[in-house]
């Protein structure tokens, strides 16, 4: 009750002062009385923001806090020790990813709190972010390796935020910190060969330059033309024919129509450079900067947080060889390693054999046969 | 019972009578919902933002007036006239780009005068002003421009962004250099150091729209119509018409009813739709002396805000005006002290409304309202008509009565 009367009062203020006299010339000197004036009705009214009706995760109100190598967390009562130990599952991970680079995630304050509403025995992680509001927000379960996994997954995404923004628009997704693993290797692989444009193509059957242009770490004047064979690049039109026809129908008829190389070539030069889809899907990129990292060793992620130039620089820089010797043995692993073999394995084999003629065995078995 | 004509009246009167009263007679519903117990709380939530906002806005006006003053005392070391730049370093490369544009464009349009005009691109990061927190302009490129006060022949214009230029998206630098930002840093000052202070009426008609029709200055070249150009390169601002095949269906995405008409060719609508329509009264001292204008940005793209009665190439007008009639034509009607409907006549010899409905149709193509029919149509209308009369007849006189 007390309050409202207030806020009238800093309102009707607010309005007073803020509304200038006609004619009043716009000086500093006049806008810092002002300000000043409005500062000490605000700070006087002691105002706080009414709570928000959207859906947002808020961080609330919380007592303790952890500090356990890289994190810092604010824990609700009795999540301390969950929190102290998934921090400790994680940190000899992150270290080992990113190296000093792992220690920024102590400018952000993770959060470990119980559910807000009637089931408080749910928790809930993530970060903390302007305004109180919870950023990266998940449900978690109570078990210390669960939450490290969480938490390592939301820490790639912050540490990969820290890089500089053209590299971080390069490459599309999260540097991921798990150590190379035929699982990683052979999802690059499938990617590279599923990628649909003839630069992966030509990448996945050895031609190396090739590989540079899908990567994208070459600069390329004409991508549409470079990166998509004739087949693409039809396919690219009609996926854009809607607005292509309404710029110039009778024209898009006869590139799709009777087949005129130039009219085709005419109307993909229309298309805006940003809506040129990737050659390679973020996926082989980051493939690919993973094993440029596992190739530079120690210290690789914070050469690459720290370096400058294009981003075959930095790659460079990070691997510690020129990039063409990375885009060589990533190729190499991807393509020709054991690890990458995305064949069925015998055990697989024997097992799927043995299931079937049991079925088998069991079906003729059946009385019906009898 | 046969029904006579006094049953029929009694049981309609009866019927009548009953539908009166049962809809007359309200029946005990649910009691009126009490005061809304929140009162107090949205009343808190208002005056809480409604403070703030105010707060911001004059911490933001008290950053723009120091920015200015600083870039002021820059110029005065060696004060001369006509244009100068003034670039901050977080702009990089692209601030020998916008230089270059910049000073190109004023050339082409006022080439040399003896009013000094600052133009400026600066990084504004901070986030508070005397200890009260403030907008940081982020990347929508907001300009500002201080026209010369009386006694004061200095034009200013900012361009503000809150970050370094190298940290945001690629295309904040396309932006950056487009035609229409670097048209709109140059526009307001172009004018004043060209042709002086506008006349009492042309003053107010374009402060309380906002310059909204003299936000772009390109005196030299007329900026190409918008239904010829691919959609890919048309500004940002243009782009978000879409779904329809026909272009005049398009148009009308694009340009409100009060320009359809004035496209259409309907007399006294396109005069209408310049000189009248929703006037900003508010804040008249700020905006005596201040333009606020923004250069291109996505935001206009993906959420256009309110789009002018004569569509996203509004901003255009005066320039073309400037363009057509020419600098001393131009000049008097920009310094007239009459209406501005009669500046334009008595400078020009034709009536803005004529004008504007040429530029108009040359920008956005002609249209057609109402639902008459094409020609075509009657024509086709008219021998089904005569084949069905034909038809007919032959048919009648094929009839022998027996």
């Amino acid at each position: 009750m007390f309050e409202i009367p207030r806020a009238f009062v800093v309102v009707a203020f607010v309005a007073s002062t803020a509304l200038p006299a006609v004619g009043a010339a716009q000086t500093v000197a006049e806008y810092t009385r002002r300000v000043d004036s409005l500062g000490a009705a605000w700070r006087a009214a002691a105002l706080q923001p009414p709570p928000l009706a959207s859906e947002a995760p808020r961080v609330g109100t919380l007592s303790d806090t952890v500090r356990e190598g890289n994190f810092v967390v604010l824990v609700d009562s009795g999540l301390a020790d969950l929190a102290r130990r998934a921090a400790a599952i994680a940190n000899p991970k992150l270290d080992r990813a990113y190296g000093a680079s792992a220690a920024r995630l102590r400018t952000r304050t993770f959060v470990l709190r119980r559910k807000t509403g009637a089931d408080t025995t749910q928790i809930v992680s993530g970060i903390q972010g302007t305004g109180g509001v919870l950023r990266f927000a998940s449900a978690e379960v109570r078990e210390p390796r669960a939450l490290a996994n969480s938490w390592i997954i939301k820490a790639e995404e912050l540490i990969t935020q820290s890089l500089e923004p053209s590299f971080r628009e390069w490459l599309g997704a999260p540097i991921q910190s798990e150590q190379q693993t035929e699982r990683i290797i052979a999802n690059g692989k499938v990617h590279l060969v599923l990628a649909g444009s003839s630069a992966a193509s030509d990448c996945a059957n050895g031609k190396l330059q090739r590989c540079a242009q899908a990567l994208g770490v070459v600069t390329v004047t004409d991508p549409i033309k470079t990166l998509y064979d004739e087949a693409e690049q039809r396919a690219l039109l009609e996926r854009y024919a809607f607005m292509l026809k309404k710029m110039d129908e009778p024209k898009y008829g006869r590139c799709i129509n009777q087949n005129r190389q130039a009219t085709c070539d005419s109307l993909l030069r229309t298309i805006p450079v940003e809506g040129i889809p990737t050659s390679v899907p973020p996926v082989v990129r980051q493939n690919f900067v993973h094993y440029a990292l596992f190739v530079g060793g120690e210290g690789a992620f914070d050469r690459l947080a720290n370096a400058t130039g294009t981003v075959s620089d930095r790659i460079a820089t990070a691997a510690r060889v020129p990039t063409d010797s990375v885009i060589r043995g990533w190729y190499e692993t991807l393509m020709h390693s054991p690890s990458s073999s995305t064949a069925i394995n015998m055990t697989t084999v024997l097992s799927s054999i043995f299931w079937a003629m049991l079925c088998g065995a069991l079906a003729l078995r059946s009385s019906r046969w009898r | 019972m046969a029904l006579t004509i006094w049953r029929w009246f009694v049981a309609a009167a009866a019927g009548c009578a009953a539908i009166w009263f049962g809809l007359a007679a309200k029946a005990q519903g649910k009691p009126a919902p009490a005061a809304s117990s929140d009162y107090g709380s949205g009343f808190k939530a208002n005056a809480y933002y409604a403070s703030l906002a105010t707060i911001r806005q004059s911490t933001d006006r008290l950053r723009l007036l120091t920015i200015r003053d600083s870039l002021l005392a820059i110029a005065n070391r060696r004060p001369a006239p006509g244009l100068t730049v003034l670039l901050s370093d977080e702009f990089g490369s692209a601030g020998s780009q916008l230089d270059s544009l910049l000073r190109n464009r004023y050339a082409q349009n006022v080439g040399s005068s003896n009013t000094r005009v600052i133009v400026a691109a600066v990084m504004d990061s901070a986030q508070f002003e005397r200890g009260l927190s403030r907008p940081r302009p982020g990347w929508l490129l907001p300009i500002t421009v201080f026209a010369p006060q009386a006694g004061d022949s200095v034009c200013v214009s900012i361009l503000r962004i809150g970050l370094p230029l190298s940290s945001g998206p690629s295309f904040i630098t396309r932006n950056l250099l487009s035609r229409e930002t670097v048209g709109s840093m140059v526009s307001a000052c172009s004018y004043y150091a060209a042709f002086g202070p506008p006349g009492p009426d042309v003053a107010r008609w374009l402060r309380d729209r906002g310059w909204r029709l003299g936000q772009i200055a390109d005196w030299k070249e007329r900026p190409e119509p918008l239904q010829r150009r691919p959609v890919g390169q048309l500004p940002l601002y243009a782009r978000f018409a879409g779904g329809f095949d026909d272009d005049s269906w398009r148009v009308r995405s694009l340009v409100p009813t009060t320009g359809v008409t004035c496209l259409a060719g309907r007399p006294g609508k396109c005069a209408e739709a310049a000189l009248n329509g929703r006037a900003m009264t508010s804040d008249s001292a700020w905006r005596s002396g201040v333009v606020a204008l923004n250069g291109t940005n996505q935001l206009r793209f993906y959420l256009p805000g309110e789009i002018g009665s004569l569509g996203p190439s509004e901003g255009w007008v005066l320039s073309e005006m400037m363009r057509t009639l020419g600098p001393e034509k131009f000049a008097q009607f920009w310094r007239s002290t009459e209406p501005v409907d009669r500046a334009f006549a008595n400078a020009s010899g034709r009536s803005i409304d004529e004008w504007i409905g040429d530029w108009a149709r040359g920008v956005y193509g002609p249209m057609e309202t109402g639902p008459g029919l094409p020609v075509s149509g009657v024509i086709t209308g008219l021998l089904f008509l005569a084949a069905g009369f034909g038809l007919s007849a032959a048919i009648a006189n094929r009839r022998r009565v027996a």
